[in-house]
């Protein structure tokens, strides 16, 4: 199908077999989590050191090339252009930019010098290279802020998408409902229908190809009636939305009462019981050192990441 | 009847007494209908819109009582839909197969070989980690046939299966139902339209007006059908 096979992102790569595909998808849940929640409060050198580790992680995996190039390429597009674009405007504090402290010489020329003071006390220290306003070339301004925040919301929106990407690129989606399965397992005692769960977000992402078939085709099916939309206006074209809309909503139940059909027929049993097998969850030497490895991470995080380091 | 089994003492693998059937009172889909495929036989089933193929099928699955007449299939079974994509709930292709293995509660290795043997029946073992979106229309047949071998079923009911194929892809799906039923001593009945796929099959048989109105062999029905159009 055009439309899915042509996303971008959230595509399930079955072939070739990497490491990471081989790692236990609980431990890659544990990793996806840790890679999402460490740029909390992080430093910018963190924020890079995780674009960094996403991009040698894809590498170290042996991705095909045409694969991440499809997928990280708009993705890195998008966060330079964030980056410059919230780099350049202004930074949002609407003030006009000044030493923190008066120059020495303006200081010396206090008439009459308080006696109270020795002369050394209103000594300044000695220059350092901060400047707030780091850049200030014709009409363009990079200040310390302004800078930070591109690199913070560029930093962010590549770890969050390029890095749950990986996750689903590598882990099928049984694979991420049973880890997540077996990791809410406690919560039965708490009577909460853990396996209906996981069933139910099973059978939602199957579901979403066929949202996405049905939307296709009913694109399809007004872009071969040739409509006049500027002779429709508004109004009119606001209609014939509404009504593929309704249409849409009536094909996407109509679906779900077929798969519905087609569970009763095919062994359906019930739904806190029908825990399908075919996922092995099996813990290896390998994840085992990625859990190490994930201490490591944390421990990093906590020593070096955190802000004001 | 011909038997191309050896199997005429045993009872019929698939029954139809006298089934009537109606959407609404004035609407009757099947009326009076009686049917028997005996174990091991490839029977077609034919017929025009709405003279109540697919209505005797859900009939047999359980999805649709009857209102008069009984139904009964000897052993379990496995159902094709005429679009895989209404019947494959399961995001992969191995988990799809596998779907249908969680009444029998077997241990995880067990499901698996059931599931690898099933997709190797079907020529798809290389596709076990495949995406069911990414698959041909061919191929999401296939892995419907697959889920119901891997249930060690013992009758398949397919309702037009190839209807959403190409004719390449359609003659291979009949030929490998064909196969089956005589590799795995499957009884299959097998809902079409197409005349062309009769060549694979051990008997046929024609519905109209809601009733059995002729039955034979392949070759003879075909030429009757192909004459009346």
């Amino acid at each position: 199908m055009d439309l899915l096979k042509t996303l971008p992102i959230g595509l399930y790569l079955e072939e070739p077999v990497t490491w990471l595909h081989r790692l236990d998808p609980r431990v890659k849940l544990f990793w996806l989590f840790s890679i999402l929640v460490s740029p909390i409060l992080a430093n910018a050198s963190w924020r890079f050191f995780l674009v960094g580790l996403l991009m040698a992680l894809t590498i170290t995996a042996l991705i095909p090339l045409r694969v991440w190039r499809q997928q990280m390429g708009w993705l890195l597009f998008l966060c330079t252009m964030m980056l410059v674009l919230t780099a350049l405007l202004p930074d949002g504090l609407a003030i006009a930019y000044q030493a923190p402290v008066p120059s020495p010489t303006a200081i010396q020329s206090i008439e009459p010098f308080p006696d109270q003071f020795p002369p050394t006390a209103f000594a300044v220290p000695p220059a350092t290279g901060y400047q707030y306003v780091v850049l200030d070339a014709w009409r363009l301004t990079v200040t310390q802020r302004s800078l930070e925040l591109g690199i913070r919301l560029s930093t962010l929106l590549f770890t969050l998408i390029y890095g749950t990407n990986l996750f689903l690129l590598t882990t099928a989606s049984e694979e991420v409902t049973v880890a997540i399965e077996v990791l809410m397992r406690p919560l039965r005692s708490l009577n909460v229908p853990v396996t209906e769960i996981a069933l139910t977000v099973t059978l939602a992402l199957r579901f979403i190809p066929l949202v996405l078939e049905e939307t296709q085709n009913l694109i399809r099916s007004v872009q071969t009636r040739a409509i006049n939309w500027k002779k429709l206006g508004f109004r009119g074209s606001a209609q014939v939305w509404l009504a593929i809309t309704e249409r849409l909503l009536k094909n996407l139940l109509l679906r779900a009462e077929q798969t519905a059909a087609a569970m009763a027929v095919r062994g359906f049993t019930t739904p806190d019981t029908h825990r399908v097998k075919w996922s092995e969850l099996r813990l290896r030497t390998a994840d085992f050192l990625a859990l190490v490895a994930l201490v490591g991470f944390w421990y990093a995080r906590v020593v070096w990441g955190g802000e004001g380091v | 009847m011909t038997d191309h089994t050896g199997t005429a003492d045993l009872p019929p693998a698939i029954q139809v007494d006298d089934v009537s059937f109606a959407w609404t009172p004035t609407a009757r889909v099947l009326e009076r209908c009686s049917l028997a495929v005996p174990p091991g036989e490839f029977c077609m089933l034919l017929g025009d819109n709405g003279s109540g193929k697919s209505t005797l099928l859900k009939l047999l699955t359980g999805l649709l009582d009857p209102q008069q007449g009984q139904v009964s299939i000897h052993g379990t079974f496995g159902y094709v839909f005429q679009n895989p994509d209404h019947q494959l709930v399961m995001p992969t292709v191995g988990a799809d197969v596998a779907f249908g293995l969680v009444a029998e509660n077997l241990p995880l290795p067990t499901v698996r070989s059931r599931v690898s043997e099933a997709l190797a029946a079907v020529n798809l073992a290389h596709l076990a980690r495949r995406p069911i979106y990414a698959l041909s229309g061919g191929q999401k047949q296939r892995v419907a046939i697959a889920g119901a071998i891997a249930r060690h079923c013992e009758v398949l009911l397919l309702d037009e299966p190839t209807a959403l194929l190409d004719p390449d892809s359609q003659i291979e799906l009949v030929k490998l139902v064909q196969t089956l039923v005589k590799e795995r001593h499957l009884t299959a009945l097998w809902v079409t339209h197409r005349l062309v796929e009769l060549d694979y099959c051990d008997r046929a048989v024609l519905l109209r007006g809601g009733h059995v109105v002729r039955e034979g062999e392949p070759a003879s029905l075909r030429q009757i059908l192909a004459a009346s159009d």
